[in-house]
């Protein structure tokens, strides 16, 4: 069989390189090579590699980010490489992952293109290696940005330039300080994804930034109102008010 | 615009331990201390006057016995009580005299004189006291008119007890002094140390800080790979690669570079670092070193510029600007070297907090505080038009600058 393989580096010489290796075999078509994130993003769902050769540093989005946008529609072989991440490398290590440290040879680089293929070929048995690694990564808060779709095009939002989160029917939009973008995606989801980077539920509809929070006022009846530092005003829940003085009260001891 | 003054919160290591006791003369060289009203314990004082006034009668009356006197007890009690109690009240002034005009090496042929007039009107007073307490006291228990026979040799007789009693106080007082002027030195001296291991420990810090930097692996790794995979298209460029990464080596492998080195080391080292990236991000990277007046022979903290540079390089948004700008500015301005580094990245949003936080520049602040005290300018701003500006200034030498310590 011919696997297709995508090649995602955001270095030229360096592509050129796993593309000259991968060439010299005849069992491997390179349908695409990318720079950056999101442009790898785009090309996995459109082309359907079998295979990725993913580069964890990358401009506009990085190896995990493009991981856990594709993962939902596509899964194909994952060969990770890189030159130095300390905390990569242990994910990798945590869940038996196959990576190549750079700068490889081409032996080490066939070796496990080889084994790559062997799994494509029994069904993919890595993928269960993928998700337990992309929820590990969740839950040490690698997530630092989400990305959204608009207009046509895709790009990241910073999760630290995220002011609050609301929910509308099936979607939620994502305030930042001067925009709001449309993301399809459960608050609850959300929140199971940004609880590590400190964002608190505060209503069945809202989840807010603790960093962008100013204040907690009481309000009529017990109730409560969350106001950020940019001046939005936003009721607190009553079944969350206690959830959030508990996370504040976690940050900030004074409050 | 917000800028920001490394100057204001050095004053952590410039605190002296403050002093009990206010310094007595200004005019001497080296700093003594004297005693003050407040640092005595007038109770002690009040004591020992007591038990003075008792022993003293007791030797009042029986050398009375011994002469055959029937005088009761109660007389010399009461003559000494009221002697020492009076003079228990003058004690203060005195105390008050010393400090005011102390008694010291290049002074005394006037102050010594002046102070043997004072204990004579001491002396008057003191006896003025006595005879009028002693009076009232009479008077009051219906004792009868109280004589002190002749008072021009009563004076007189008082005042050779009077004169010893004025330079017995002056000489405590001096013990006292001395007392707490070395344990204070010794305070100081502990506080001294405590400073100097703080600082050296500080500086030790830095420059392992600076070490690492030096080495830092992200870059080693990326520029190996670099080098691996340009060599399949360019051989030349690749060696040029090589050389410039072993260049950048072979300096951070010498010892002294963790302290300072020469402007044109520092240049050097920045260029090879700059060609590697350059390498790496390619068209994505513009880099300017300005360097026209100064001379390179003049010292400056080893990777201060290339600290700076690479800060700028790391924190660069490519998602918000894909094109890296960093601008270096390197002038000699009268005795000072100043160094700008400015880029178009995403700024700093908190000046003053990043200037505390932020890894790279806190630890460029604690380096030139080591090294030159106060004697520096560290600022940083956004510029008007987007990106941060670092700015610099450190005293001009030829020589490493000395260790602050």
């Amino acid at each position: 069989m011919i696997v297709r393989a995508l090649i995602a580096d955001d270095e030229p010489p360096a592509r050129s390189k796993v593309r000259k290796f991968l060439q010299a075999r005849n069992d491997i078509e390179v349908v695409a090579e990318t720079g950056d994130g999101i442009e790898t993003i785009e090309k996995t769902l459109e082309l359907r590699p079998d295979l990725l050769l993913l580069d964890i540093q990358m401009p506009r989005g990085d190896g995990f980010d493009v991981l856990r946008e594709v993962y939902r529609q596509e899964k194909p072989i994952v060969i990770f490489t890189t030159a130095y991440d300390e905390y990569a490398i242990r994910a990798f290590e945590v869940e038996a992952l196959d990576y190549l440290l750079k700068p490889f040879t081409s032996e080490r680089l066939n070796a496990a293109v080889d084994r790559a293929i062997r799994s494509l070929e029994k069904g993919k048995e890595s993928t269960e290696q993928v998700a337990r690694l992309l929820d590990g990564l969740r839950a040490s808060n690698r997530i630092q940005r989400l990305l959204v779709r608009a207009d046509g095009r895709i790009f990241f939002v910073k999760t630290s330039d995220i002011e609050w989160i609301e929910a509308e029917e099936k979607y939620v939009f994502l305030h930042t300080r001067s925009q709001r973008h449309m993301i399809r995606q459960s608050i609850s989801a959300l929140e199971a994804q940004l609880a590590p980077a400190s964002f608190v539920r505060i209503h069945r509809c809202h989840l807010i930034n603790l960093e962008a929070l100013q204040e907690i006022v009481p309000w009529a009846h017990g109730d409560y109102l969350a106001i950020l530092k940019s001046g939005v005003r936003l009721n607190v829940g009553r079944n969350f008010k206690d959830n959030l003085l508990r996370s504040v009260a976690g940050e900030q001891p004074s409050v | 615009m917000n800028a920001y003054s490394a100057k204001s919160d050095s004053e952590r290591l410039e605190t002296t331990p403050s002093l009990p006791g206010r310094p007595a003369a200004s005019s001497g060289a080296e700093r003594r201390y004297w005693i003050q009203l407040s640092d005595i314990n007038w109770w002690i004082v009040l004591f020992v006057y007591t038990i003075g006034a008792v022993l003293t009668a007791g030797t009042v009356y029986t050398s009375g016995l011994a002469q055959g006197s029937n005088m009761p007890y109660g007389y010399p009690l009461l003559w000494e009580f009221t002697g020492h109690y009076t003079i228990f009240a003058l004690v203060p002034l005195m105390v008050l005299g010393f400090s005011r005009l102390p008694i010291r090496r290049q002074n005394w042929y006037w102050t010594v004189p002046a102070h043997l007039l004072i204990s004579v009107i001491f002396g008057v007073i003191h006896t003025l006291l006595m005879l009028l307490t002693r009076r009232g006291v009479y008077s009051l228990l219906g004792l009868g008119v109280y004589d002190y026979g002749q008072m021009g040799y009563r004076f007189l007789m008082e005042y050779h007890k009077q004169f010893i009693h004025y330079w017995l106080v002056y000489a405590v007082l001096r013990v006292m002094a001395h007392y707490r002027e070395s344990r204070e030195q010794e305070r100081r001296a502990a506080a001294l140390e405590l400073k100097t291991s703080e600082l050296q420990r500080e500086l030790a810090q830095v420059q392992l800080q600076a070490l690492r930097s030096q080495l830092n692996p992200h870059f080693l790794f990326n520029t190996l790979n670099m080098v691996s995979s340009v060599m399949y298209e360019d051989v030349d460029r690749a060696d040029h690669m090589l050389s410039a990464l072993s260049r950048m080596l072979r300096m951070s492998l010498e010892k002294d570079l963790a302290t300072s080195v020469s402007l044109r080391r520092e240049l050097e080292f920045v260029r090879c670092a700059m060609e590697l990236i350059k390498a790496r991000f390619g068209e994505r990277v513009l880099f300017d070193i300005e360097c026209s007046n100064a001379d390179e022979d003049v010292m400056v903290p080893s990777l201060i510029l290339h600290t700076l540079i690479e800060n700028a390089i790391k924190h660069h948004d490519l998602e918000r600007e894909p094109v890296i700008r960093v601008q270096a500015r390197i002038v000699r301005k009268e005795s000072m070297l100043t160094l700008d580094v400015l880029d178009n990245g995403p700024g700093i949003e908190d000046v003053s907090s990043a200037m505390n936080s932020g890894v790279g520049l806190s630890n460029t602040r604690q380096r030139l505080h080591a090294l030159y005290g106060e004697e520096y300018q560290f600022e940083i701003k956004n510029r008007p038009e987007g990106g941060l500006h670092v700015h610099l200034g450190i005293p001009l030498t030829a020589e490493p600058p000395l260790v602050a310590l």
